[in-house]
């Protein structure tokens, strides 16, 4: 059953599009979270402890936001299901959340207010904004501005309601950014 | 590099050959000339060269996951895309010089690379949430590296992120992940188009059967083990009633794809009947020793798991598919073991059970000899 194998006619050639094709699929990765980074509106959302006992985790924080917690609504089954959040500025400049969360895209949304796409599951909405990775070791200083509730998230939003982490702000001041390239 | 010992045996084979005429002298050299020319013995080398890639790999995914700081992100992705680009420039070189083995070890190591890239943009981006997609997309560059480069250690690479991939979306939502069986269909396709490594089939073979028992787990919320005990005793019967159709119509020899799949489709049934007998979530079978984990009578279930098991013994043994006998001799010993823990407590049913049992069995193989000695004496006669 057992061809022979290994003999390539054009190894170059083949090495080249396997390489190419790689290197194309991280390039559109860089790409797309760029185009949210740099086309998107950013907004700022309070974070909030998520597990007082472990926030902690390897080599990434885990960020929770008011948002995360929905009503089970009586489409969310166990399977992933979108869900759709409308944010609008406060009077602190932070973002919250206006009314309920929605399966489908809202049909009106408020003046300055955008809207935030993300997967809920139980009563846990995710928006792909929740670990923020730290260089090792430097966990617990996060923790500890978490759990003094002194940190907020500076997110980016595209038209489509993707999310983007940019950066963290420690007191309303930014910190913890670095360039996206 | 030669299937194991088939050098060795050659050489022996030969030389009995030549002495009966079968063979020439010139005839002889020539063949062994062939085979050490085909089946390049390299000893350890390649086997050490792919070990090694394996621990460059985790060297670099643990370099990603560190997040030195004191060089700029973006230029961390430069050096990991350049080291794949390295990589596989390396793997064709060794292809152009003909040496398949060691261009296994840059391959290996080309697509670890893209793996620990995929992890650094995640990391470079903060994106959370989806570990799943991120191993889809890994999985995909390690097919594209299995089917264009002919690639052994791409392919076992692929088909262990498949298990990972419908591993993690099966923990995420607790449903049945349909979607594993188009890529688990692709995987096949590639291989069977491609290589024909025997390994790699088995290997994929062994990952629907993993996909399947734990559709039981996840079907009916957790109880959908008739499911999976009805696909593995299909497969099973299809494989041995129309196996040289199957055979056929795949266009390989005689047993080459039906006898493992009978295998694999013994091994599901009994995953299935065992889960249905003792795997209790709902608390049934504590209360009642007799009965089975899904509701039915455990007597009835263990009877007929016990006849599935000893006709594939049976089976095994008539068509020469020692797979097929060893699997139901082992099927056969975890079902006897939980039957005597679920039963323990009532000793004297227990033993009554097992005494009839036994005795049933000894009655089986006293038929069997029987059997077997009236078709030799048959064989002798005609």
């Amino acid at each position: 059953m057992s061809r022979m194998t290994g003999m390539l006619r054009r190894p170059w050639a083949l090495v080249a599009v396997v390489a190419a094709l790689q290197t194309a699929a991280l390039g559109w990765m860089v790409f797309d979270r760029n185009r949210i980074l740099s086309s998107g509106t950013e907004v700022v959302l309070p974070v909030i402890p998520v597990d007082p006992r472990s926030l902690f985790q390897g080599d990434y924080v885990r960020l929770g936001y008011t948002i995360n917690q929905v009503q089970q609504s009586a489409d969310a089954r166990v399977t992933r299901t979108p869900v759709y959040v409308v944010l609008s500025k406060g009077a602190d400049g932070t973002w919250g959340p206006v009314g309920e969360p929605s399966v489908q895209w809202p049909k009106a949304v408020p003046q300055g207010a955008l809207v935030l796409a993300g997967t809920q599951q139980w009563s846990q909405a995710t928006f792909g904004i929740e670990t923020f990775f730290v260089p090792e070791g430097k966990g617990p200083e996060l923790e500890k501005l978490i759990g003094d509730k002194k940190l907020s998230a500076a997110v980016r939003v595209d038209a489509s309601g993707r999310a983007a982490l940019a950066g963290l702000l420690v007191d309303g001041q930014p910190a913890y950014r670095e360039p996206w390239y | 590099v030669a299937p194991l010992g088939y050098r060795k045996r050659l050489e022996a084979d030969l030389v009995r050959w030549a002495e009966a005429g079968h063979v020439s002298p010139q005839g002889q050299r020539a063949i062994l000339a062939d085979v050490a020319a085909r089946y390049q013995n390299l000893g350890i080398a390649p086997v050490l060269a792919v070990l090694g890639a394996v621990l460059l790999c985790f060297g670099v995914m643990l370099f990603v996951a560190s997040n030195w700081q004191d060089m700029p992100r973006i230029a961390r992705l430069g050096v990991l895309v350049a080291g794949l680009w390295a990589a596989y420039a390396t793997a064709g070189w060794f292809h152009a010089r003909r040496q398949p083995a060691f261009a296994e070890a840059a391959t290996l190591f080309g697509v670890g690379l893209f793996g620990a890239a995929i992890m650094l943009v995640g990391q470079l981006y903060n994106l959370s949430s989806d570990p799943a997609a991120g191993v889809l997309l890994w999985l995909g560059g390690a097919a594209l590296a299995a089917g264009l480069l002919r690639s052994k250690a791409a392919t076992v690479a692929a088909v262990a992120l498949a298990g990972l991939w419908t591993t993690l979306e099966l923990n995420q939502t607790n449903e049945p992940h349909w979607w594993f069986l188009a890529v688990w269909a692709a995987l096949f396709a590639l291989q069977w188009l491609t290589l024909r490594w025997r390994p790699g089939l088995h290997l994929t073979a062994m990952l629907l059967a993993y996909w399947l028992i734990a559709l039981g787990y996840v079907l009916n919320g957790g109880q959908g083990h008739e499911v999976v005990a009805i696909i593995g005793l299909a497969v099973l019967g299809l494989s041995l009633l129309g196996g040289p159709a199957i055979d056929q119509g795949m266009g390989t020899h005689d047993g080459a794809l039906s006898r493992p799949a009978a295998a694999y489709g013994l091994t599901v049934a009994f995953a299935g009947l065992f889960a249905m007998q003792f795997i209790d979530w709902s608390g049934f079978s504590y209360a009642t020793p007799w009965m089975a984990a899904n509701g039915m009578p455990l007597a009835f279930l263990a009877a007929f798991a016990l006849a599935v098991l000893l006709a594939s013994a049976w089976v095994g043994v008539q068509r020469n598919m020692p797979a097929l006998t060893w699997l139901a001799y082992i099927g056969f010993s975890l079902e006897i073991v939980a039957l005597y823990f679920r039963t323990l407590g009532t000793l004297l049913d227990t033993s009554l059970f097992f005494l009839v049992a036994g005795g049933l069995v000894c009655a089986l193989a006293a038929l069997a000899w029987w059997l077997h000695g009236r078709a030799a004496a048959e064989g002798a006669v005609t």
